[in-house]
């Protein structure tokens, strides 16, 4: 890329990819900002989109069987299991009836400078 | 021309006045390199940052490399964090997610407003770098008139320059009222670094410090200086910790004797009591403290012992940049030889931190990082000694200025470093 212009002119995305462990039986509902999918799933979203994982446990074997979201990247850029303590609730391992969720608000790279501690975060004036 | 190689956004956000209250474009721009610009006598700091600046924007803009930012590269080569990846991470852009990060970013609008209007921004500086003038106790060797006016007397007694710098800027209190009120016009305004001489001891510090808490406004702004040791001073830290954060450096080449030959007018054990003290007060108001060296080719030999303090403390270590001037007190005026067992040194205390995450540390400042962070410092030093051309052919002129200095001073190197003596007698010593 030369300069500015180019910069303008190139169109860029996020390519958020998730991976799921089922661990026994269990009835559930997945989806990438409302894009439903099975096991494992690779979307593309524009840069400036809101990112929300969620996922909702019908039916399961209390204690003996639910969920784990094994890896869960954003343009190669861990963010499960790694920062899991941002879930609701907090936890990649999913065992309990209801939603649980993962929400990133746009933009995803300033959202990732502040978890990752880069510090200041100038804004324009 | 590479745009991700050469971009930097300091220039919509930062700016600097110099000792002679001439502004500049960057902190970290190489002297040689830096062109005289208007002053505030002639041109308000605001318009000049908006009108003025214009053409390094556009030069940024257009992909194309500034000569001033040749120390960035150099730093970017060795794997040192460059002023250039600071500045870009304050706006959210690490160099391996360039593109979608700046593109998502709030200041491609002002990017693009300087695009369409010939560079200049209507942005005002966030972020300012005010020199106070060369008021400084210490006479370090690698120093400068325009930095230590008591090396400026020496110099000037000794014969290398015929006459001492003017005063500074702000010893005008026209142009310091001046420039307060463009400060307290600006409700943005961040961070502030203050550079002297020895900032503490410069009245104007403490006249800003104090006219910024008059008008309720430290607690949005921080404040960064470096200190050479010398002094510490219990008002002065009453003052600062009324401030958002203090960034403070202390300015120390190495635990050895050899500090007092390089860092003149200091004693190495009075500069350890005075450093315990600083390191309290940064304590007790949660400030931010890294060690400031500049290694030179007097105290590289020694330059491990930092690291050795800063270690187990979890202080971060950090040289501005990698010597440019004074040319012949460069580390690489050492041969190879002579590299090598600093090299050895450094690598086995590099060794004694683990690595958690390989991840470069540009934000030098998140003491969560700082293991990390003084690993890859010492890297970086390992790969500058390694691969650096051999400049020993500047020792000549490193040994005429030491000759020329150790006659006033009546001391000697060789008895801080007697390992050199066999190098510095074959060039003249």
């Amino acid at each position: 890329m030369k300069n500015f212009l180019e910069l303008l002119d190139t169109k860029s995305d996020m390519k958020v990819s998730v991976k799921l462990q089922i661990h026994g039986y269990v009835e559930y509902r997945a989806s990438i900002n409302g894009i439903q999918f099975a096991d494992a799933t690779e979307v593309r979203l524009d840069l400036n989109s809101d990112i929300n994982l969620v996922i909702h446990l019908d039916k399961f074997n209390k204690g003996s069987s639910g969920i784990e979201v094994t890896e869960f990247f954003i343009n190669s850029l861990e963010v499960l299991p790694k920062y899991l303590h941002l879930a609701r609730p907090s936890t990649n391992y999913i065992d309990e009836y209801g939603q649980w969720r993962f929400a990133i608000p746009a933009p995803f790279y300033s959202w990732y400078h502040e978890i990752t501690g880069q510090g200041w975060l100038l804004k324009p004036t | 021309m590479s745009f991700e190689k050469n971009f930097c956004p300091s220039p919509w956000y930062h700016m600097r006045i110099n000792n002679a209250g001439h502004y500049e474009y960057c902190r970290w721009a190489i002297k040689s390199e830096r062109r005289v610009e208007a002053s505030i006598r002639e041109v308000e700091p605001i318009v000049w940052f908006q009108k003025h600046m214009s053409g390094v924007r556009q030069a940024m803009l257009n992909g194309t490399t500034v000569p001033g930012c040749s120390d960035c590269i150099k730093m970017e080569q060795h794997g040192k964090v460059s002023g250039r990846q600071r500045q870009l991470l304050k706006i959210g852009v690490r160099k391996e997610s360039f593109v979608p990060a700046l593109q998502s970013s709030s200041w491609m609008s002002p990017l693009s407003y300087s695009q369409d209007n010939n560079g200049d921004t209507d942005q005002i500086p966030q972020d300012w770098q005010i020199d106070l003038g060369n008021y400084c106790n210490s006479a370090c060797l690698f120093c400068n008139p325009h930095s230590s006016s008591r090396l400026a007397t020496e110099w000037k007694r000794i014969g290398i320059i015929n006459s001492v710098p003017k005063s500074a800027w702000c010893e005008d209190p026209g142009l310091l009222e001046s420039f307060l009120s463009m400060l307290k016009s600006s409700p943005t305004i961040r961070y502030l670094h203050f550079i002297g001489g020895e900032t503490v001891i410069t009245p104007a510090f403490v006249k800003i410090l104090q006219a910024l808490v008059d008008a309720d406004l430290q607690h949005e702004i921080s404040i960064g200086f470096t200190v050479n040791l010398t002094i510490w001073d219990a008002d002065l830290i009453n003052l600062l910790s009324k401030f958002k954060l203090v960034q403070l450096g202390v300015s120390i080449e190495c635990f050895h004797p050899v500090n007092d030959y390089a860092r003149y007018g200091s004693n190495i054990t009075s500069v350890r009591q005075v450093l315990d003290a600083w390191l309290e007060s940064a304590e007790q108001y949660n400030w931010l403290v890294q060690i400031r060296p500049t290694p030179t080719i007097l105290t590289i030999l020694h330059y491990p012992t930092i690291y050795e303090f800063a270690i187990p403390r979890n202080i971060t270590v950090e040289s501005c940049n990698f010597l440019n001037d004074p040319t012949y007190m460069r580390p690489t005026v050492l041969p190879m030889e002579y590299r090598q067992p600093i090299i050895d040194k450094l690598t086995a205390v590099a060794a004694t931190i683990p690595v958690i995450d390989d991840t470069q540390v540009i934000n030098t400042r998140n003491q969560y990082l700082n293991a990390s962070q003084l690993r890859q410092d010492i890297t970086s030093y390992v790969d500058y000694l390694k691969n650096s051309p051999d400049e020993s052919y500047r020792l000549p002129e490193l040994v005429a200025y030491l000759k020329k200095m150790e006659a006033s001073r009546k001391n000697s190197v060789l008895d801080y470093l007697p390992e050199y003596e066999k190098l510095l007698r074959t060039a003249g010593y």
